[in-house]
């Protein structure tokens, strides 16, 4: 058989029809719409539902928009900005409060969580339903803890006051949401008790995805159950810590109801979040152009505290 | 192809479903003359005045089978906020009934239907005195009638009857008595005080009956349009209550808007408050007849009073309503004389109605009787407060914190007054130069 040349043995391409190469096209340029087409809804709903609201407050945080006086209301420029910036004590003193408020709320209940998630990962008769009551506070809403906060918090009929003067630690009842010592940590405490089953639970899964062979060879190299605790535990905890404590930071900070039930951010200012003040301002005061300018800084306050947060948390990274 | 399409309608239909709601429903608007649901808001829902407006309803569906009323209850302290954040979202109810003194407000923001023609229509008008109607009309810049007056009101002051005879005391009929029987009544070591005081919700306006009455002042603004609050004598009221907060009232009070403010008198803890006659039937539930005053707040040295006239509460059609005949209709219904008869009597306020002021039950009600008797005096003087400004309320909402830091000796009392007293200065002269534009 007599060789031949390569190219004459190999079969020729067969060559489209021109009819082919169109539909081919059109089959291509429908399937890169594909994706376009399928991610329509999630953006329509996250255009109608997040960017539309949020471009609305950045736009009315130029405006002077109170309803209660529609004859002032317009364009306005940066004034709101600059009034909040140079001539609102109301609005320092919140922020004061909200930093205070977040800080004291999330640090209390990392601590506590990680007591209450310790205890519940180790082994103990009735611990299901341990964990099923320690967790119920964290179903019920704000408003219902206020209530039943306000409830033992009543100078006359209260239990705590009750009980207190019983015991004989108390002479005369405490108004403890009336007095400037001690409403801040009375409703900090009704907070605490709400917040507290968010850390356990999230920490308790995080530990029970530790391999328990991490804690055998602590033990066979002669760690302490602090040491163990401190070189095991608390590093493989790391993420799960810090997104818990950015969640709850960015939770507490926007945190209203409960605040707004038990003391509506009184006496005085003494209890005014942030949060609270823009919803006395654009919804009880009925200023919404100034309530906007508020969030806007609020909203900022919160981007800059999760960037910076998550880069010095080296959240994801060992 | 079609099978592309036929995904994005398929995702179009659900996303228009999900935004929708179930909208196609809402928006198909009956007509007129087939079966009508309507929206009434009740702007003070509680156990005491939840079942009499149910009642009315029960009474209104009754005679109009076609039209079905939906009750919504919003507790007081809130019905402010979420009505008018309602008109601004453009969802109002068709009815409801808030006080005239948010007309303004709420015509300003342009969310009430004018009701002048029916009004002039309807066979219950002259039942109404026509004075009544012209000071509803002289609050909007249209003069317009917007409000239909169903109860009338009057700030009073209701004190332990009981208490003060077992004292041997004078009842608090002028301002030195008062004083006097809040000292010798106060007893904090057995949890008993002279007076509660109202220090949150609702405080500023409660303040503003108080300090106008004792401090005499016949006007809220001077000839130059400049409020009186700040008047040396309106300062020297706010002091004296701030020296009454903690010594002769609870410390709690300071919290306190008018349900925790009740319940303190009507649980034995405070020997006075200062409301209005609307709670009258629930403190002598709680204390018994024999127990409780009522008297509109106390004369001068001379004799002499200076009260606060007190809003109605009103029945008000909402322009959004996609019923507005059906909606008239009920709120006439609420006006009527029946209605009014009912109503006033369960809540014990004033019937501004000329067919129901003869009827026995008003002649039984002390408190009404003391009011009426009041007014009538000579010797008495009726303030208006600056009702028709659109932003009174939300001054008097944004004064409150400032008040309550009066009373924690955070602000003096002449620096709170000056400051309620440069903000309605500054919303009149606002509002009085919108007016010539």
């Amino acid at each position: 058989m007599r060789n031949q040349p390569a190219a004459a043995s190999a079969p020729r391409p067969r060559v489209a029809p021109a009819s082919d190469v169109v539909r081919r096209r059109a089959a291509a340029r429908r399937r890169a719409w594909l994706p376009y087409l399928c991610l329509l809804p999630a953006s329509l709903l996250i255009g109608a539902f997040v960017v539309y609201p949020v471009g609305t407050v950045f736009y009315y945080s130029l405006q002077q928009y109170d309803v209660t006086r529609p004859y002032l209301n317009g364009f306005v420029g940066l004034d709101n900005f600059r009034q909040v910036m140079t001539a609102d004590d109301v609005f320092r003193a919140s922020l004061a409060v909200s930093v205070k408020w977040v800080g004291s709320e999330v640090v209390l209940q990392l601590v506590l969580g990680m007591a209450l998630a310790l205890v519940l990962n180790s082994a103990f008769r009735g611990r299901g339903l341990a964990r099923s009551l320690l967790f119920s506070p964290w179903a019920v809403s704000g408003v219902v803890v206020t209530t039943m906060w306000k409830l033992m918090y009543n100078p006359f009929t209260g239990l705590l006051d009750t009980v207190l003067m019983r015991v004989g630690v108390i002479h005369s009842p405490i108004q403890w949401l009336a007095d400037v010592n001690t409403v801040f940590a009375s409703v900090v405490a009704a907070e605490l008790w709400r917040g507290v089953p968010f850390f356990a639970i999230v920490l308790l899964a995080a530990l029970q995805a530790i391999p328990p062979d991490l804690y055998e060879a602590a033990a066979v190299d002669g760690a302490s159950r602090w040491q163990a605790f401190t070189r095991v535990t608390l590093p493989l905890l790391k993420d799960a810590i810090v997104l818990a404590t950015l969640l709850r930071g960015v939770w507490e900070f926007n945190n209203v109801d409960l605040i707004y039930t038990m003391t509506a951010g009184g006496p005085g200012d003494l209890t005014t979040t942030l949060p609270l003040y823009v919803v006395n301002q654009a919804i009880r005061y009925h200023n919404f152009g100034y309530g906007s300018a508020l969030s806007v800084i609020g909203f900022l306050i919160l981007l800059l505290f999760a960037i910076l947060y998550l880069r010095l948390g080296r959240f994801g990274r060992d | 192809m079609n099978k592309l399409r036929g995904l994005a309608a398929g995702l179009l239909a659900i996303l228009a479903v999900a935004c929708g709601g179930g909208g196609a429903a809402n928006t198909a608007a009956p007509t007129e003359t087939g079966p009508v649901t309507i929206s009434f808001w009740d702007t003070n829902a509680g156990p005491d005045r939840t079942p009499v407006w149910q009642e009315l309803i029960r009474r209104f569906e009754a005679a109009n089978p076609t039209i079905t009323v939906q009750y919504v209850g919003i507790p007081i302290a809130q019905q402010l906020q979420k009505l008018q954040t309602a008109i601004l979202s453009g969802s109002p109810p068709d009815v409801s009934n808030p006080q005239t003194s948010q007309l303004a407000g709420m015509v300003a923001q342009n969310g009430l239907l004018p009701l002048d023609s029916q009004f002039n229509a309807w066979g219950g008008k002259t039942d109404i005195p026509a004075s009544l109607i012209q000071s509803v009309k002289a609050l909007v810049p249209d003069r317009k009638l917007y409000a239909i007056p169903i109860s009338g009101n009057m700030t009073t002051l209701y004190y332990r009857k009981d208490w003060i005879a077992q004292h041997n005391l004078k009842p608090p009929l002028t301002w030195s008595d008062f004083y006097a029987d809040v000292a010798a009544l106060n007893d904090p070591t057995h949890s008993v005080y002279g007076f509660g005081l109202r220090g949150g919700t609702g405080s500023v306006a409660q303040l503003e009956s108080w300090v106008y009455s004792e401090a005499g002042l016949t006007t809220y603004f001077d000839a130059k349009g400049n409020s009186t609050f700040d008047s040396p004598g309106a300062v020297s009221v706010v002091q004296k209550a701030a020296a009454f907060y903690g010594k002769d009232t609870p410390k709690d009070d300071i919290n306190h808007g008018y349900q925790e403010m009740a319940a303190e008198f009507d649980s034995g803890h405070v020997a006075m408050i200062m409301h209005n006659l609307g709670s009258y039937p629930q403190h002598i539930q709680a204390l018994g007849r024999d127990a409780v005053g009522a008297a509109t707040l106390p004369a001068l040295s001379g004799g002499k009073h200076v009260l606060l006239n007190s809003a109605n509460i009103s029945a008000m059609v909402f322009k959004g309503t996609k019923h507005p005949d059906a909606a008239w209709k009920f709120a006439a219904f609420l006006a009527s004389a029946d209605s009014v008869s009912y109503f006033n009597q369960k809540i014990g306020q004033i019937p501004p109605n000329t067919k129901v002021a003869g009827e026995p039950w008003v002649q039984d009600n002390t408190g009404i009787q003391n009011a009426l008797a009041t007014q009538r005096l000579s010797t008495t003087t009726l303030v208006n407060p600056p009702w028709q400004l659109p932003d009174y309320a939300s001054i008097q909402a944004q004064m409150e914190p400032e008040f309550q830091k009066v009373l924690l000796g955070q602000v003096t009392p002449s620096t709170f007054a000056g400051d309620l007293a440069g903000k309605l200065t500054t919303s009149k002269h606002q509002y009085d130069q919108s007016l010539h534009k």
